[in-house]
């Protein structure tokens, strides 16, 4: 095994591991706010790297220029899974919620089968060819190549996390999503309503894996059943990096990529043992994640 | 200004509340004095949306209000402190503040001037102003509960058992701060369980039991002739 490997493996790493953690950010908002999450997020992600792909190859085949198809195919997709995000919300959790404790689990599975069928009718059972607007372009640095693609992936990431970040933690509104995290009633007697940002949290949950599907389509071949070991890592990821800790998460992610990439070096088929093999580890040493510390409270 | 009547809350088949009938006027300090289990905190609730009744109606300024729910009470100036602060630990304490003023949200200037407002109140606070508020001590984060609740500018606060688990000197400083209040022009509206203490801070009041009102009057004469009060409270 050479350096150049170890290297390559590496980037490829970040760049999947990057993925891992938007869509895992979309754990986070709705835990936070709801205590409940989507475990259908990876179909999610795979309805918006679907949609996104027929989008962008209906404009291209049209005449449109590569870069308005893949900004009009990120703008559908942000605008559907919003939409199915708020629906979810509406159809599977709320109802569910006081029902039983494991009721919107159950039906969150349920929605993503829904969507998984749904999918194969619309796109077949096959894999498809999803083109990146950097089409095959590569930057040579010598030593190794990587794909235009990977960057912008891996700079997307960092820059979703960032506004993300900035947004929940600066903002009116994310104090207010924060607020009704802590103390439901409390929140309301401060005249948020807690119901319009559940709405939002899973909006947001939507939008994030919609955005992860139009990224990561091109990397991987999309297709209907990519949702499962998408949402799987991701899923991962969140417990690794602590559910309730978005930094944690965004290293997490990284963290996870890489770990898969170098197991990789050795053997394939150690690839999917990667991420639990580290869940395994890490929950052993330290159950609240990595970064799951909390300020202890007086009373 | 608040008028509750003929309101029964239960919850299942437990009657929390039994028709119990009350009302505030403007710019007085209204106790609402019982042991533990009377029903203080559910009428609280009640009143503002956190608690759904069974029957009666809650009038505020001629308006209906039974049945809002609690985030949009706020709006009618009626604001609430609820028991045990419940202030947002993980957020600092400005931030607690800002969230107090959520509901008018577009004035950034009105809310600086606000805060500056409360800082003044409750000194302390501003010395903690970027501390997490779930490190506060108990005291503090009472004064934290009450400025956050005067962040909205309220005309009716309604707190809900102020002095518990606070220290002699904290429960002071809580009571004359709700002196302050009345002076400024708002009206008070005070569940206790100290009833002396709240007797000597209020204009009228009322004794809740096991969800009924046993006895209601001028603070002043409850005081005096206290025999009644104790009845209904052990001696305390």
């Amino acid at each position: 095994m050479e350096l150049t490997d170890i290297l390559k493996a590496l980037i490829n790493g970040l760049v999947y591991g990057s993925v891992y953690a938007i869509i895992a950010q979309g754990y986070y908002i709705t835990f936070i706010t709801t205590k409940t999450l989507n475990f259908g997020q990876g179909d999610f992600v795979m309805l918006g790297s679907l949609i996104g792909l027929s989008t962008f190859i209906t404009i291209t085949a049209t005449g449109g220029s590569v870069w308005i198809a893949f900004i009009a195919s990120l703008l559908l997709v942000i605008v559907i899974l919003g939409i199915c995000g708020w629906g979810l919300e509406q159809v599977a959790i709320r109802p569910l919620k006081s029902w039983h404790s494991i009721g919107w689990i159950l039906s969150t599975v349920a929605v993503s089968m829904i969507v998984r069928n749904v999918a194969m009718l619309i796109w077949g059972r096959d894999v498809l060819m999803a083109p990146s607007p950097f089409g095959r372009a590569i930057l040579d640095l010598g030593i190794m190549k990587i794909r235009y693609h990977d960057i912008f992936v891996l700079v997307s990431a960092v820059v979703i996390m960032l506004l993300l970040y900035v947004f929940l933690k600066k903002s009116l509104f994310g104090k207010a999503l924060e607020a009704v995290a802590f103390n439901r009633d409390a929140a309301s007697l401060m005249g948020i309503n807690p119901r319009l940002m559940a709405s939002i949290a899973f909006i947001i949950a939507g939008i994030l894996a919609g955005v992860g599907g139009v990224l990561v389509g091109p990397m991987v071949h999309p297709g209907a059943f990519i949702g499962l070991f998408l949402g799987l890592k991701a899923f991962a990821v969140a417990i690794i990096g602590g559910i309730e800790n978005p930094r944690g998460i965004f290293i997490g992610g990284l963290l996870l990529g890489v770990l898969e990439n170098l197991f990789t070096l050795y053997s394939t088929s150690m690839k999917e043992a990667a991420a639990f093999f580290l869940i395994l580890v890490i929950l052993a040493v330290l159950p609240q994640g990595l970064f799951g510390k909390r300020v202890k409270e007086k009373f | 200004m608040l008028q509750v009547q003929n309101l029964s809350v239960s919850y299942g088949q437990a009657s929390a509340l039994h028709k119990v009938s009350m009302e505030v006027n403007e710019g007085e300090i209204v106790a609402v004095i019982g042991p533990n289990g009377a029903g203080k905190t559910t009428l609280l609730k009640a009143i503002t949306g956190l608690q759904k009744a069974k029957e009666g109606t809650i009038l505020y300024k001629g308006n209906e209000i039974s049945g809002t729910p609690a985030h949009k009470i706020l709006g009618y100036g009626l604001s609430h402190v609820p028991q045990g602060r419940q202030v947002f630990g993980d957020q600092s304490v400005e931030d607690n503040l800002i969230l107090g003023a959520f509901s008018i949200k577009k004035e950034k200037q009105k809310i600086q001037e606000l805060i500056e407002r409360e800082y003044e109140r409750f000194p302390r606070l501003k010395e903690r102003r970027s501390q997490h508020a779930g490190t506060l001590s108990g005291g503090e984060q009472q004064m934290l509960a009450v400025s956050r609740a005067l962040m909205s500018d309220p005309d009716l606060v309604i707190l809900d058992e102020p002095s518990m688990g606070l220290s002699p000197i904290f429960v002071k400083q809580i009571f004359d701060t709700l002196l302050e209040l009345k002076k400024s022009g708002k009206t008070v509206m005070v569940v206790e369980q100290l009833a002396m203490a709240a007797l000597a801070i209020s204009d009228r009041a009322y004794v809740l039991q096991v969800g009924e009102v046993k006895l209601h009057g001028e603070s002043r004469d409850l005081l005096r002739d206290n025999s009644l009060v104790k009845t209904y409270l052990g001696s305390k």
